[in-house]
């Protein structure tokens, strides 16, 4: 494989994202909980929500939109067209067509994908961390700095492992995102409320293991098997996005047009 | 027996239950060949078959003697000129050129100019700061092969090329065409436009149903065709002298004369006796001629008798 | 004058009524749709609840001491359509059959074909519209009523339609009301777009975001109880009170009504900037 021509590839799906139109849609869908955030701060100032902490604030928008909603929906929509965006722009018969191996290709894109949403979600996230916890202070936004920094990265590692899944139905499945919307609202929903072991095979059970604020907490989560430890859940979510990456590729490589 | 550039063995197709391509054994050899067939022939299958774009169901392709799907070593020295499609990338036509050239395996350094110097070739560099989204319809196609011979390939096919294109165009892009078989390169047109393809080659490929129904030259094809004699049209100031002395002849299927348009028209399966015996009258001073043509000694015919459309 | 409209030459012949040209419309997408197995599979997934409710509806019957628990009267019936939108049925449906409707003709270049033959940008919505509303009743108003029809055949009096003797008029309105308001909703949505993913991914972003953002939290962090009429998913669930007379319930739904007509209305004037000569054109 060519790093040179990976890294090609890469910069070049991913400036097509970047100057798409459908960004500004996808933008909006990012700044959601930065618009939540604004409406706090504004009842803060008005006195009409006494007795929450701006963590507090904070960990309500994670834990009830940047994770099961934005995280999952910026992947969806970006992974899931790693094939479909460029037959639809009439591009992709001339990338198959070159000399570079269709790995390298999707790869490529797979990459391009997962930056694209990371990028849009990382300015709101931090943007409402500090609109939220300014109020407090500069000395709480430093004390929950490393709490930031350790969602942000959960949200890779998860964005990591649902880009993978969504590029792999995106490259089997003519309705990917039919799949993806059954998945995340459908299976993901309902395997966290069923007992057993179905939440092993969704990524908000992990996510959550290493974003545990807004749910059952710490070590009885843990006794109870509602929460994975942070090595399984890290390696769980390095594990399905590995698989899952090398599936689309695998998919990709023999895919006829 | 060297190895062919293309070869298909029995290479066989099918969509679901529709038989795109049947049993096609086919060689393709340095020149330029015309696909030619009417819609639903098998021609897109087959040039998707050749470029790497579909498996065989059924049966073998090989390019350079390997089979070409999703092999990246063959697109080194392959260039598809796909039909025409929708384009909505937003870039420049310099831009969409330079990376295309930039995957091909050209080093960034020269990127540049191999894309100019494509570009100049189709006659669009005045246009390669402009979006691609903004191009006429022949702009895109001119785009089109740019790219696919921006890479100097050894083998170019091209599907429907002159689509889109005004007729200036069409004719620069037939002699570019014609200059690239005799450079050496394998070069396959697929195209409906038959007076245009006959200006490109006389090597065809005629296609109906997804089964080939002929390959080779135009006139050995027409000379095989035991079941549509010739017709031949003959020009004279006397029609009716020469219809006389022709009728005497063996190997005529018929004859007619009109004093009107002073043309004799025989039907025969010996064109070449004709040819000769007409040329005899003219030596001989017997027989005045203006002009002798086969009205159906072409590709349109030969078309026409094979396809029957 | 439009340019399909040739009156200026004299045309004797006969032309389809207004109605007829809808109905072709509507009638290819409809055959169209119901010849593929994902989209009988995903109604069949959207009738399990219906399938659920029947069976507690029999247990009911059979059972008395689960009546206790399971009280069957016309609520029940506003219930299960509120389920059918909360419980996702009706959104992916209207992604499933509207998503790619106007989204599709723009990247084909269909929508400059009908707009060039004898049918008004109405006409061309309104059958564009008919195979979603159809798609969405299957799933609201004939399971619905296929639920009450249970229920008064287990039933050894007509007791529940004299208790409501509008439940058949409240469930056909609502499910229309709600049906009416998601196509319209999809269809704005697949006109801002040539790709049905994006459109689809659009719609569901809309309406599920709406509640996430105003319902989830704001509930959350007791900012009052967040009105229901600012949630795309809420206010329809939220309107049903209205349409089955019991005003006490609910958020306010009389708002959640005037919230969903403002929407409407917003989706119909982007339908009408999208389907201008420009925007087709280009």
């Amino acid at each position: 494989m060519s790093f040179t021509r990976l890294v090609l590839v890469a910069r070049w799906s991913f400036s097509q994202l970047l100057l798409s139109p459908r960004t500004i849609g996808m933008g909006a869908l990012a700044f959601t909980p930065v618009f939540v955030a604004v409406v706090y701060r504004v009842a803060a100032a008005l006195e009409l929500a006494p007795g929450i902490s701006g963590f507090r604030v904070f960990s309500v928008l994670t834990a009830s939109i940047s994770l099961p909603f934005v995280v999952p929906m910026l992947s969806l929509f970006y992974a899931s067209g790693v094939v479909s965006d460029d037959a639809e722009a009439g591009t992709l018969r001339y990338f198959l067509i070159r000399p570079i191996p269709r790995p390298e290709l999707i790869f490529g894109k797979m990459i391009a994908s997962a930056t694209m949403a990371l990028f849009l979600f990382v300015p709101p996230f931090v943007l409402s961390y500090y609109l939220t916890l300014a109020p407090s202070g500069f000395a709480e936004l430093g004390t929950r700095f490393p709490t930031l920094l350790r969602d942000l990265l959960a949200v890779a590692l998860a964005l990591f492992a649902y880009n993978g899944l969504f590029a792999l139905a995106g490259t089997v499945l003519r309705r990917p995102l039919l799949f993806g919307l059954f998945f995340v609202f459908g299976w993901q929903a309902g395997a966290a409320v069923v007992p057993g072991s179905a939440r092993l095979f969704t990524v908000t059970h992990y996510l959550n293991s290493l974003i545990p604020r807004g749910g059952a907490g710490g070590a009885l989560a843990q006794l109870t098997g509602e929460r994975a430890t942070m090595p399984e859940a890290i390696v769980a979510l390095l594990v399905i996005g590995a698989a899952t990456h090398l599936l689309a590729a695998w998919c990709f490589r023999r895919k006829e047009l | 027996m060297s190895a062919s550039v293309i070869a298909l063995r029995g290479a066989s197709r099918w969509y679901g239950n529709v038989l795109g391509l049947s049993r096609v054994d086919l060689t393709f050899e340095p020149g330029v060949t015309a696909l030619l067939g009417p819609n639903g022939a098998g021609k897109s299958t087959l040039l998707k078959l050749v470029t790497g774009l579909l498996k065989p169901s059924a049966g073998s392709v090989e390019v350079f003697g390997e089979p070409p799907f999703a092999n990246a070593k063959i697109y080194k020295k392959l260039g598809l000129v796909p039909e025409e499609e929708d384009f909505r990338a937003r870039v420049t036509a310099i831009e969409w050129l330079e990376y295309l050239v930039r995957l091909s395996g050209v080093d960034g350094a020269l990127a540049p100019e191999v894309a100019r110097r494509a570009l100049d070739d189709v006659g669009l560099s005045e246009a390669a700061e402009r979006r691609v989204t903004a191009f006429s319809r022949g702009m895109k196609q001119r785009l089109r092969i740019a790219q696919a011979v921006a890479h100097d390939p050894e083998v170019l096919v091209f599907d429907e090329p002159l689509t889109g294109l005004d007729p200036a165009g069409r004719r620069e892009i037939i002699d570019r065409i014609r200059l690239w078989g005799a450079a050496g390169k394998t070069v396959i047109v697929s195209s409906h436009i038959l007076h245009e393809v006959e200006l490109m080659t006389r090597e065809v490929v005629l296609m109906t149903a997804g089964k080939v129904m002929a390959s080779g030259n135009i006139h050995e094809i027409r000379q095989l065709m035991d079941a549509h004699p010739h017709h031949i049209l003959i020009t004279t100031p006397d029609p009716r002298q020469l219809a006389a002395r022709l009728l005497q002849e063996e190997g005529l299927h018929s004859i007619s004369y009109s004093e009107e348009r002073a043309q004799v028209e025989l039907v025969t399966r010996e064109p070449d006796h004709f040819y000769r015996l007409v040329a005899g009258f003219v030596l001989d001073g017997t027989t005045t001629i203006e002009e002798i043509s086969s009205p159906d000694d072409n590709l349109e015919a030969v078309f026409h008798y094979l396809v029957g459309k | 004058m439009p340019l399909h409209d040739l009156s200026y030459q004299r045309f004797d012949g006969a032309r389809t009524s207004r109605a007829e040209r809808i109905v072709a419309i509507a009638r290819t997408t409809i055959t169209q749709l119901v010849k593929r197995r994902a989209f009988l599979m995903l109604l069949s997934i959207c009738w399990i609840p219906v399938i659920v409710r029947a069976v507690l509806i029999y247990v009911s019957r059979q059972f008395p001491q689960v009546a206790v628990a399971m009280t069957v009267d016309a609520q029940l019936w506003r219930q299960f359509l509120e389920q059918q939108i909360i419980l996702l049925p009706v959104l992916l449906i209207a992604l499933y059959t509207g998503a790619s409707a106007i989204a599709s003709d723009f990247a084909s270049g269909a929508i400059v074909i009908y707009l060039s033959k004898p049918i008004s940008r109405l006409d061309y919505c309104i059958g564009k519209a008919l195979p979603v509303m159809s798609a969405l009743l299957v799933v609201t108003l004939v399971p619905a009523f296929a639920l009450l029809i249970v229920q008064l055949s287990l039933a050894e009096d007509f007791a529940l339609l004299k208790e409501s003797p509008f439940l058949p008029v409240s469930v056909l309105l609502y499910s229309l009301w709600i049906c009416l308001f998601f196509t319209i909703v999809v269809l704005a949505v697949s006109s801002l777009t040539r790709s049905g993913r994006v459109a689809g991914a659009g719609f569901f972003a809309l309406v599920l975001g709406s509640k996430m953002v105003f319902f989830v939290a704001l509930t959350q962090l007791r900012l009052n109880d967040p009105p229901a009429f600012l949630s795309l998913m809420d206010a329809p669930a939220d309107a049903g009170y209205l349409f089955f007379g019991n005003l006490a319930g609910g958020d306010a739904p009389a708002l959640s009504m005037a919230s969903m007509a403002t929407v409407m209305a917003l989706a119909i004037l982007v339908l009408r900037r999208r389907l201008t000569a420009a925007e087709v054109a280009s």
